[in-house]
């Protein structure tokens, strides 16, 4: 069993943010970066034009944060989307309009500490779970997990 | 009468496929490592009450006979695993 795994903090960054929402890691993500990435891909209509933009993100944000790059980025104030980057991306006042309100920053502060170009899902924790007749009709023992499937137009458990 | 033993089975062995799952990242987790023990026992029941009520449930559930009563029950295409 690998338990230094589990201790492991879960925003795949090892050590402790800053206070002013930095990751103190070389090579977690900051505001700027992770600005990219939404307005790059998450939210952007699906048109041919935004595809390559966000194709175009992600190679680059790929190569500039490997880690042995990020590690090296970071050593030399030069990371993409570090404070400089935040600031232009944040403080110019230019940009998606939405808005930077005390909640938006404090709920996005942790994720500031994701790395680019990672997938992450939340460490699942046992609770309750249902009795096995539900369990077995609800397609998980899970409540957490028993979310609604949505295809072709219908939605259910 | 047949369906039900098969309910049981069906649902203890989902609920012990959905501990294994969490156990296969989770192996230190005391909780779930409690839950898989109780789904384990309750799955092997329900499998003895269906072997002993309805017959082999599995190749291997073929009990001391003159005959191999596996062939006995209706075959899938017979509407056997309805």
């Amino acid at each position: 069993m690998d338990c230094n795994q589990q201790r492991r903090p879960q925003n795949g960054c090892s050590r402790p943010m800053m206070n002013n929402g930095q990751s103190s890691m070389p090579g977690c993500a900051t505001q700027g970066s992770m600005n990219n990435s939404r307005n790059g891909s998450m939210n952007s209509p699906m048109n041919c034009s935004n595809m390559n933009n966000s194709r175009n993100n992600s190679v680059n944000n790929s190569r500039n944060h490997s880690m042995q790059g990020s590690w090296n980025n970071s050593r030399n104030n030069s990371m993409p989307g570090s404070g400089n980057s935040r600031t232009a991306m944040n403080g110019g006042g230019g940009g998606c309009g939405c808005g930077d309100s005390g909640n938006t920053r404090s709920n996005t502060a942790e994720m500031d500490s994701f790395a680019v170009g990672m997938a992450y899902v939340p460490w699942q924790r046992w609770n309750q779970t249902y009795d096995m007749h539900r369990g077995l009709s609800s397609g998980t023992i899970f409540p957490e997990l028993d979310k609604p499937f949505c295809a072709a137009g219908r939605c259910g458990r | 009468m047949k369906n039900e033993y098969l309910h049981q089975v069906n649902m203890a062995g989902f609920a012990l496929d959905e501990a294994v799952l969490y156990l296969d990242t989770h192996p230190g987790d005391a909780q779930a490592m409690s839950y898989y023990q109780m789904a384990r026992e309750k799955y092997r029941q329900a499998v003895e009450n269906y072997t002993s009520q309805v017959g082999p449930l599995f190749m291997s559930d073929v009990p001391e006979s003159c005959s191999f009563s596996w062939v006995d029950e209706p075959w899938p295409w017979e509407g056997g695993c309805a």
